[in-house]
């Protein structure tokens, strides 16, 4: 008589995997998977007052409580503050590597040092786990809106620092950032519409000369592509030489 | 330290099934951003200091073994060496020494059958998951090694065969996720044991009819 639920539940199964993926395959190897895992609980169930079993129950929740929470905390805090420090406020091109390690290794830590055994047997348990379930559903939806914004912002332009924040005709400007393209495929550095002189380009430097400028004032610089893509502007002001005392 | 101890184990588990858990995420393009090389080396360094942490704790049931290891070796050598009489006054007789001595531990340890079937299967599972060459001498090589595994254990036809159909039902999956070099490789293998499974029912059945 157990087969019946399995039989119901392997069909709704099918059918939802069906509707998400669109292909028949995957969709067979989830119900596959979802037939295979009920009936080994189904074969574990008579065990369940083993203490062996129970022991192993209790840990395995312990384990994957702290994984979930932890890559949802992270996906929660990580995400955004990568996507505001290097797409926002441009202050680094990359995080490092080992940050984001040592950041999820801190929480896993952090969410093991919690007997989640315990937490499930107090009397609120169902408003903890509530609140855990909707901690794991807006992390899904961070997990999705940042990613897919960083991955659009990914490939554009980005200036992330400028040598100096004003300049006169003929002097220098270092422009550091990424995605500029190779030297081949140079672009231009524009300061509102004046162009100004290229001395060196690559992927991920510009050395610029001010030209003689046809406005002074305080302007913004960026950087437009072969492709025509332009960057995100930096603010940078075109100086009178005659106004400069002591130059 | 007894009470952090089994937290730090807990805490290494969970770290493992973490990583485990992002890199399967990783295949089915749910990515994290996250260096799983690097974060794969902290988990070693963490696991060498558990295992420092867990020889350091153990190391009164630890040391009676090693000792006894060592004596069993001294008086492994010296029966070795008593057949060896002109050892002290012929060099040259170092080298067959070196060499006797190097086959017995081989033969103790290495030729342990349980030790030869976990090879054999590793390196087949290294073979079709890891490696990405194909080398024809390493599969021919593994294959020998698993028809004296076979011999070894004095498996049935139907353990090699069994083999076969496990790395048959694995191909159509691999083919549906797009892993063709893998795929290609499992069918190798399932030929393979598929062969070796037929050679053996074939030379049972002629022991049944000579019975």
């Amino acid at each position: 008589m157990r087969q019946y639920p399995i039989i119901i539940f392997s069909s709704l199964v099918f059918l939802v995997s069906l509707f998400l993926f669109k292909v028949i395959f995957p969709a067979l190897l989830i119900t596959t998977a979802f037939v295979v895992l009920s009936i080994l609980f189904g074969k574990f169930w008579h065990f369940k007052k083993t203490p062996a079993l129970l022991l192993f129950i209790k840990s395995s929740t312990n384990l994957i409580i702290s994984i979930i929470l932890a890559l949802s905390v992270f996906a929660l805090i990580y995400f955004p503050c990568e996507f505001f420090v290097t797409e926002v406020w441009f202050w680094i091109p990359k995080i490092p590597a080992l940050t984001a390690v040592s950041f999820l290794i801190f929480l896993v830590f952090v969410f093991n040092l919690i007997d989640w055994g315990k937490l499930v047997k107090i009397k609120f348990a169902w408003l903890l786990m509530l609140e855990v379930l909707v901690l794991v559903a807006v992390s899904v939806f961070v997990y999705r809106d940042f990613h897919q914004e960083k991955l659009l912002r990914e490939r554009l332009p980005k200036i992330y620092r400028v040598s100096r924040p004003w300049a006169i005709q003929e002097q220098e400007v270092r422009v550091q950032g990424v995605n500029f393209f190779p030297s081949f495929k140079q672009g231009k550095v524009v300061v509102d519409g004046q162009e100004m002189l290229i001395r060196f380009w690559s992927e991920t430097l510009i050395i610029a000369e001010q030209q003689v400028p046809t406005k002074f004032g305080q302007m913004n610089l960026s950087v437009v592509r072969k492709d025509g893509v332009a960057s995100n502007s930096f603010p940078f002001e075109i100086r009178d030489p005659a106004t400069l005392i002591n130059f | 330290m007894k009470t952090h101890f089994p937290k730090y184990e807990r805490f290494l588990a969970t770290l493992f099934a973490a990583w485990l858990c992002l890199a399967v995420l990783k295949i089915f393009k749910v990515d994290f951003g996250l260096n799983l090389f690097a974060f794969f080396k902290i988990l070693l360094l963490l696991t060498f200091i558990l295992i420092i942490l867990e020889v350091k704790k153990r190391w009164f049931e630890i040391w009676p073994i090693i000792k006894a290891s060592f004596a069993r070796f001294r008086a492994g050598f010296g029966e070795a060496f008593s057949q060896y009489p002109t050892f002290k006054s012929k060099a040259i007789h170092f080298f067959p020494l070196v060499f006797h001595l190097t086959w017995r531990g081989f033969k103790r340890y290495a030729l342990f059958k349980d030790i030869l079937l976990a090879f054999c299967l590793f390196g087949i599972l290294f073979d079709i998951f890891i490696f990405e060459l194909s080398w024809d001498w390493f599969i021919l090589f593994l294959t020998g090694l698993w028809v004296w595994v076979v011999r070894l254990h004095r498996f049935e036809g139907r353990v090699s065969i069994a083999g076969g159909l496990i790395f048959l039902i694995m191909c159509p999956f691999l083919l549906i996720f797009q892993k063709e070099p893998i795929a290609e490789k499992a069918a190798v293998w399932a030929y393979m044991f598929l062969l070796v499974g037929v050679v053996q029912m074939v030379i049972e059945y002629i022991k049944e009819l000579k019975n």
